[in-house]
């Protein structure tokens, strides 16, 4: 997001804030017009316009697929469909005004998505009606599960989405060589994750009744829209319900994060990013020169990722809603439990509550339960290389999966050990700083080096790079 | 807490904090318009330390995962100036030579001691009285006549005692006239008009901002942006040893250019007469700047051979036309007096590196050789 949407999107949820009725709607609006408005730039494109209408329309199915018969039957829905249909109708507009900031220069004719939108509606009153005994949903919200898992993984994998645009390119009388990178969609990371996050609650009958603008604002809420937060649906809606305009001191604390986060974002990490390791980490001259352009890349990723959750977080209090945090100082934690409890906790605590646990409990519940560091090893390799691959499926994100894997499963078994030795010798305040101190630098440096692999495209660039640190090439 | 603990709380208006931070804000900019601060001033790291104009790098991957590396070049000349080495205190015994140019001056893809000014330093010369001939590269990766003479105009308050203007055809073409830095620099540019009689068109330029509302934070708010960049980016060249990055990846290789098939000069075909449509007026105003202690000199371009060397020297320029260009430069240096070298083919092709512009190491250092003697004759008349 550049400035520009970044003040146009938090005046939006100010004025959305105001409101004492409709705020639900007017948010809803907002955010489907922010999804064509922000969504990837592809010139002289139909993508332009059928990805954002793509998002929209499957976060709808996905709604019709989780909601109860009840919900799904009542007519309280209808506005929230008519304001999608609205949003995506004025982007095909755009087909005769132009607006650059859409972009959309060969958007279909409105009729085309007028179409759309109806073909939409008449299945999902085929699906309500499908499903208007509760039967069959169960097994529509798996095939969901895996059929999300399977579109994420397209989506995150340079290679098969190359040959997927290839593909779609030459059905379109065009050339089918495959384009890595070409076929991008926008904020799908964070709408795949919120979406299965209600299927498994639904199965797991955890999910509350919510309406079609409801679950569609929650999935595609603009202030989180493209880099996160991941919300619980059930929290978002208390805000999103509540009716009570914002509070002066939302507005302060708003305004405060708002401008903290432009801050970090386009002033830190748009700075540090100009000296972070990258296309040139092969050949930086020195030891100490690699270490500062690592450093420098480790605070951009800081800087970056928790300035958008700042800017979201403070467009949120405008709107009324309060984003969940998703950084809390993980630089400074001792050890890497702790780092992994504060960085991108929105997208840890999602994994926990839908692979760790569910893991950890399944092999624990078994007959023949295997040992307590077994199941602790299996979970935490597990888990961490999801996430690597959660970010993009290259064997650079696998490397550093499994490189935090490692880090949490030998500082798990360490502690385990030291624990009581280390509270012993900590008996002063003087050795408990120093521990804490030692700690802290510890991880920090541990979780720089795991960068390396974040940062550098292929392993044998990660290998030279961690070579140069220790002046061994 | 109790209810009286309550009501001890200040409350707090956000209209009132925003009318603070609005009266902060205006605070901040008038005082540093009021001390004339300018964007030079913060230069923190390496702040007269560049050999050659500094340049921010963005490096850029595409689709198939390969990856360029884009340059941004300044148009504040605070900036520019403040950092290069030529605002260093000139020694009781230098000889002090500005050259003026394009990217082949700059040196892409060189390290600064690779360029002519570089190089014409490593020959270690000595002028008849002693002094040691200290070269310093002012080239800026843009042709454009008009742009060269801002240069040497904003130049020569750091004592020059001879300027070398190297240039091609390319620099003179009307268009090239208004680059993004001729345009960002109005005042600059109204001062050559009103000084030595430029024919400009000044409505081209930008609109020259409001004294006060250009002196404030805010006015200079793009200018205060690139130069955080570029203090966070001379980190990053640091770490690489070079204040070129593309030298890591087109470094000392030779390009293959293929003579352009057509003979228009950009959709000009012979036998025009193209004084209509190069700024040939930029010559003789150089000349005026610099006092007349200033070489002309037709930088050395790629000669190509291929299918179509007989119709064009390069992909860039037909026969016709640059021998109509060099034909004029030469009588209007002979009419004004000037010293001028036309060292337009004096570089075999195979020196030449990524463009028909862009010279080799070794080329560099051939031109060099050929330049110095010029300077010592400028010298000791």
């Amino acid at each position: 997001m550049s400035i520009l949407n970044i003040f146009i999107l938090a005046a939006l949820a100010a004025l959305a804030g105001l409101l004492r009725k409709g705020r639900g709607l007017a948010l809803l609006f907002v955010s489907a017009l922010a999804v064509y408005w922000l969504g990837t730039r592809f010139d002289n494109s139909s993508y332009t316009f059928w990805i954002p209408t793509g998002t929209l329309a499957l976060a709808a199915v996905s709604w019709a697929l989780t909601a109860p018969p009840e919900a799904r039957a009542s007519r309280r829905n209808l506005p929230g469909f008519v304001i999608l249909m609205a949003a995506s109708l004025l982007a095909s507009l755009n087909r005769y005004f132009q607006i650059e900031p859409f972009f959309a220069t060969t958007t279909p004719r409105v009729q085309v998505a007028a179409a759309f939108w109806l073909v939409l509606l008449a299945g999902l009153a085929a699906l309500a009606f499908l499903l208007r005994r509760g039967r069959g949903q169960r097994a529509l919200l798996i095939l969901a599960v895996i059929g999300g898992i399977a579109l994420l993984a397209l989506v995150k994998s340079p290679a098969l989405t190359g040959r997927l645009y290839g593909l779609v390119n030459s059905l379109r009388g065009g050339g089918a060589e495959s384009v890595p990178f070409a076929f991008q969609w926008l904020g799908f990371s964070y709408v795949a994750f919120r979406l299965l996050h209600t299927f498994f609650d639904r199965l797991s009958g955890r999910l509350p009744a919510v309406s079609l603008d409801e679950y569609v604002t929650y999935v595609i809420f603009f202030p989180a829209f493209t880099a996160g937060p991941i919300d619980r649906i059930e929290r978002f809606l208390k805000d999103l319900r509540d009716p009570r305009p914002v509070r002066a001191a939302d507005w302060l604390e708003a305004g405060r994060r708002f401008f903290t986060g432009l801050f970090k974002k386009f002033v830190l990490a748009d700075a540090l990013a100009l000296v972070s390791i990258g296309a040139f980490a092969p050949f930086v001259r020195t030891p100490g020169w690699a270490w500062l352009v690592l450093y420098a890349y480790a605070f951009r990723l800081l800087f970056d990722f928790s300035g958008y959750t700042d800017i979201a977080i403070g467009m949120g209090l405008l709107a009324g809603i309060r984003l969940p945090e998703n950084f809390a100082s993980p630089y400074l934690k001792p050890n890497l439990t702790q780092f992994w409890n504060s960085w991108h906790m929105s997208l840890t605590q999602w994994f926990r509550a839908y692979f760790f646990n569910p893991l950890v409990r399944g092999f624990r519940s078994a007959r023949k339960p295997p040992p307590a560091w077994i199941i602790i090893a299996i979970a935490q390799f597990g888990t961490m290389t999801l996430i690597g691959l959660w970010h993009g499926i290259s064997w650079n994100y696998v490397l550093w999966g499994l490189w935090h894997a490692a880090g949490l499963f030998v500082h798990n078994r360490w502690s385990e050990w030291t624990r009581v030795r280390a509270a012993a010798w900590a008996a002063t305040p003087a050795r408990k700083v120093l521990l804490n101190v030692t700690g802290i630098l510890v991880t920090f440096h541990y979780v720089a080096l795991g960068w390396v692999f974040f940062a550098l495209t292929t392993p044998a660039q990660s290998w030279v790079f961690f070579l140069k640190l220790f002046g061994l090439a | 807490m109790s209810d009286s603990n309550k009501n001890d709380t200040p409350s707090i208006h956000p209209a009132r904090v925003a009318v603070k931070a609005l009266l902060l804000f205006l605070a901040f900019n008038l005082v540093y318009a009021a001390v004339r601060a300018s964007p030079g001033w913060f230069i923190v790291i390496r702040r007269g330390g560049y050999e050659r104009f500094p340049a921010l790098w963005l490096p850029d991957v595409h689709n198939d995962g390969s990856v360029s590396i884009g340059r941004e070049m300044f148009s504040n000349m605070d900036v520019l100036f403040a950092s290069h080495i030529l605002t260093r205190p000139k020694a009781a015994d230098e000889f002090r030579v500005f050259i003026f140019g394009d990217s082949s001056v700059w040196g892409t893809a060189l390290y600064p001691e690779q360029t002519v000014a570089g190089q014409i330093n490593q020959l270690d010369l000595r002028t008849c009285s002693g002094q040691r001939v200290v070269a310093y590269n002012l080239g800026y990766p843009s042709n454009s006549a008009t742009k060269d003479l801002l240069f040497m105009q904003r130049a020569q308050q750091y004592q020059p005692d001879l300027n070398v203007w190297l240039f091609s055809m390319l620099a003179f073409q009307r268009i090239r006239q208004d680059v993004p830095f001729v345009v960002d620099n109005p005042l600059a540019v109204q001062e050559l008009m009103t000084e030595y009689g430029l024919p400009h068109d000044a409505s081209k330029l930008s609109v020259p901002p409001d004294p006060l509302w250009g002196a404030t934070i805010a006015g200079q708010r793009r200018d205060l942006n690139l130069l955080v960049r570029l203090q966070a980016s001379t980190l990053l060249l640091g770490a690489l040893g070079m204040d070129d990055p593309r030298i890591v990846h087109e470094g000392g290789i030779h390009f293959q250019d293929t003579p352009k098939a057509s003979n228009d000069f950009f959709g000009i075909f012979p036998p025009a007469n193209l004084s209509g449509y190069l700024a040939y007026e930029t010559l003789p105003v150089a000349s005026a700047i610099t006092g007349g202690k200033i070489i002309y000199v037709g930088e050395p371009i790629e000669i190509s051979t291929g299918v179509f060397s007989d119709i064009s020297y390069n992909s860039f320029f037909p026969r016709w036309a640059y021998d109509q260009f060099r034909q004029v430069v030469s009588g209007m240096s002979a009419e004004g007096g000037w010293t001028y070298l036309d060292l337009w083919n004096i570089i075999p092709e195979q020196q030449f590196s990524t463009s028909i512009f862009h010279l080799l190491p070794e080329g560099e250092a051939a031109l060099a050789a050929r330049l110095s003697e010029t300077i010592l004759l400028s010298a000791c008349p």
